[in-house]
């Protein structure tokens, strides 16, 4: 191809497409029914829902109780400090999904998220609802559906609508969620964080008062003074983690932004709507004039 | 217009999240929405495809096909398909968003890359070219779909120079091309780089071929190397022309495999044992705590040959009916089915039995099909990989032997 042909073929395409603009798209009706585009706009964003970005930004704590020899400490924080972030974040994680968490929560929570009837007080007694599908296909196999909702259904919850994101470093997680209730998701977010924490917390003192439990049991077995000292350091160290535990300090991650909501709503996205919706109406338009003035070549 | 907050809004025509009946729930607002977004980008396309009618790119049977083929991708997420069973999907989607709006990559998708020393990623590259498409919204994981159609639009606008649309039709209409380009995937981008590298390489244009097989190593390693042989065959040992060239060309080729014998075995052992505990019940650390990587591994080059040679025809043809448990199952069948009938048509028909070309080019597909074929373990993956690969090459034989075929008549 030289330059000629590409200069012909260029020159044919900008005429093509000046008839295309002047005879499909700059007519009346394409205008009308752009104009028209705004009213189902206006309709659909004034039913939409309103809804903001609640987020929150947290840290693990460096407070880890201290369970090892000064040695040993010395050299974690050469060598692990970043991996202990990681691990603190990902038990946290964990725990903010965990059914244990969503159990701390259910009493407080289930009405306020799930109950659909005003009468009902009983958080053990919310009813779960069912599709028709659903029903339909229980009723021919002949199973029972479950009649209320538990703690299970905040955890798909918690699970399904809360995202966490961690940072490069493993250090910093990212608390995100969305809604259209923004003081209740803003509360409810700091109880799902605060939750999360104190169940981990709840965890790691079972743990160590099985530790301790199960180390005093060997301590009277054993003979050799060289094992009782170290299990006595063991015992010891447990009990200090109870005791730092047991409190309302935060253990696994402390707050470096507290959930707060988004000045402007995230979505609908109003102009994308109305962007869109005149995209629609503006190819009917060019749609009609294209079928009118080709149908005797395209059919 | 972009989802900016595409990894927590999820624009779908049902409510996304199903479980229980929050107050929280309402959160994409009307359905409806969802179809707004979408059809916008039909719109656009199908305004595309008025325009070719009118440029006289493309022919009236051309233009409703192609009318039909944008309205699929509106069908197949959340109709017809959940879209977590290509969940994949999501990825391109939030990484797409995510280099239009902040031109970062993704935060999971960055530390991925944080992790591997800033290399670029087939995800990175597959997204950044999914998100040049001239489409308005980029508001939903369909859109990202309807990238894939605009570009297969284009590429099929650029093949009709070598080939009557109507013949060209049959490639476009192959119920897995319809199915991967209307997927918000790379595999679409994977064969339409794929094939207009092949019909650059098939008129010699070398360079021009190089230029489009540079992209495959990103998007598809393999696909790079797989064409890289017929690149190689073609310009260094004239395979297309001679016999011997292609002989030498393979001797070559045993040898360099030869002398690599333990490195190439471990990365093709590599690769097998990585597809199986991928598959695996718990993914690879499933794997790592209960699979048993010598059961899959060869200790021999020549146990990787008769490996693949017996796990051929199982994957020319898988999934088997009763292996069926899905409609994609049927679908790829047909696909499979399809392609190895038209390869043979097309030998037969354009007498290419003895078209050194031909025969070329089907031994590079061989040498593909066979790794594949001792790679295989997950049937959904492996049907996809076939169908990239094939489709390609039996575009690049169909053109040759045809062209071929005219060219011997015209001298006749």
């Amino acid at each position: 191809m030289d330059i000629k042909q590409a200069k012909t073929i260029i020159i044919r395409i900008l005429q093509e497409c000046k008839i295309i603009l002047l005879e499909y798209i700059l007519t009346k009706k394409v205008l009308w029914l752009a104009l028209a585009s705004l009213p189902f706009s206006l309709y659909f964003i004034s039913t939409a829902v309103p809804n903001f970005y609640v987020s929150a930004v947290i840290l693990p704590t460096d407070t880890e109780p201290q369970t090892a020899s000064k040695i040993e400490t010395l050299a974690s924080v050469f060598t692990s400090s970043a991996k202990e972030g990681g691990s603190k974040n990902a038990k946290f994680i964990s725990s903010a999904k965990s059914s244990d968490t969503a159990k701390a929560l259910w009493d407080k929570w289930a009405l306020t998220l799930f109950n659909g009837d005003p009468k009902n007080k009983d958080v053990d007694k919310i009813p779960q609802r069912h599709s028709v599908v659903q029903r339909t296909t229980a009723w021919l196999v002949g199973y029972d559906l479950p009649e209320y909702l538990t703690y299970l259904d905040l955890q798909s919850y918690i699970r399904s609508s809360i995202r966490f994101t961690i940072d490069f470093n493993a250090f910093e997680i990212d608390v995100r969620t969305y809604s259209s209730n923004v003081d209740l998701t803003i509360e409810f977010l700091d109880d799902v964080i605060m939750a999360a924490d104190s169940v981990a917390k709840k965890q790691q003192i079972i743990k160590s008062e099985v530790l301790i439990k199960t180390l005093k049991r060997d301590i009277t077995n054993a003979k050799n003074s060289s094992i009782i000292g170290i299990f006595s350091e063991k015992i010891n160290n447990e009990y200090y983690k109870i005791a730092t535990l047991d409190n309302d300090l935060p253990y696994y991650i402390t707050y470096i932004d507290r959930p707060r909501s988004s000045p402007y709503p995230i979505s609908p996205n109003v102009l994308a709507i109305i962007f869109s919706n005149l995209i629609i109406f503006i190819f009917i338009g060019v749609g009609i004039n294209f079928w009118k003035k080709n149908k005797d070549d395209i059919w | 217009m972009v989802n900016e907050f595409a990894t927590l809004v999820n624009y779908c025509p049902t409510y996304c999240v199903s479980e229980g009946a929050s107050p929280f729930y309402k959160i994409t607002g009307n359905p409806i929405i969802f179809y707004i977004f979408e059809l916008a980008n039909f719109a656009v396309l199908a305004f595309f495809v008025m325009i070719a009618y009118r440029l006289k790119m493309l022919s009236p049977v051309s233009m409703w096909v192609w009318f039909g083929l944008c309205l699929v991708p509106l069908g197949i997420n959340y109709i017809l398909i959940d879209p977590q069973i290509f969940g994949d999907q999501f990825i391109y989607f939030h990484e797409t968003t995510s280099l239009k709006t902040t031109g970062e990559s993704v935060a999971y998708l960055a530390r991925q890359k944080f992790e591997a020393d800033g290399k670029l990623s087939g995800v990175t590259f597959g997204s950044t070219v999914l998100g040049l498409a001239p489409i308005p919204n980029f508001m939903t994981v369909t859109s990202v779909a309807f990238a894939n159609k605009f570009f297969a639009l284009i590429t099929f606008l650029w093949l009709s120079r070598y080939v009557e649309q109507h013949r060209l039709l049959f490639f476009f209409i192959l119920p897995g091309f319809i199915i991967y380009s209307s997927l918000g995937l790379r595999d679409n981008l994977i064969i339409l780089t794929s094939m207009i590298t092949m019909i650059h390489l098939a008129n010699s244009r070398y360079l021009l071929g190089i230029l489009f097989l540079a992209p495959l190593l990103i998007l598809k390693i393999q696909m790079f190397l797989f064409i890289g042989i017929y690149l190689v065959g073609k310009l260094v040992f004239r395979a297309h022309k001679s016999f011997n060239g292609m002989i030498v060309l393979f001797i070559s080729a045993l040898a360099i495999i030869l002398v690599n014998h333990d490195l190439i075995l471990e990365y093709l052992n590599y690769f097998r044992v990585g597809f199986v505990a991928e598959n695996f019940a718990g993914g690879y650390a499933g794997f790592a705590g209960a699979g048993d990587a010598s059961a899959y591994e060869e200790s021999s080059l020549l146990g990787v040959m008769l490996a693949a040679i017996i796990g051929l025809p199982y994957f020319l043809l898988m999934p088997l009916p009763w292996e069926w448990s899905n409609p994609f199952h049927i679908v790829t069948f047909l696909d499979a089915t399809l392609c190895l009938y038209a390869t043979y048509y097309i030998v037969t028909k354009y007498q290419a039995s003895k078209n050194q070309e031909i025969i070329f080019l089907i031994g590079c597909l061989g040498i593909g099909l066979l790794t594949y074929s001792f790679l295989v373990s997950n049937v959904s993956t492996f049907t996809r990989y076939r169908f990239t690969l094939f489709l390609p090459y039996l575009f690049c034989i169909y053109y040759v032997a045809r062209r071929d075929r005219q060219s011997n008549l015209k001298l006749e």
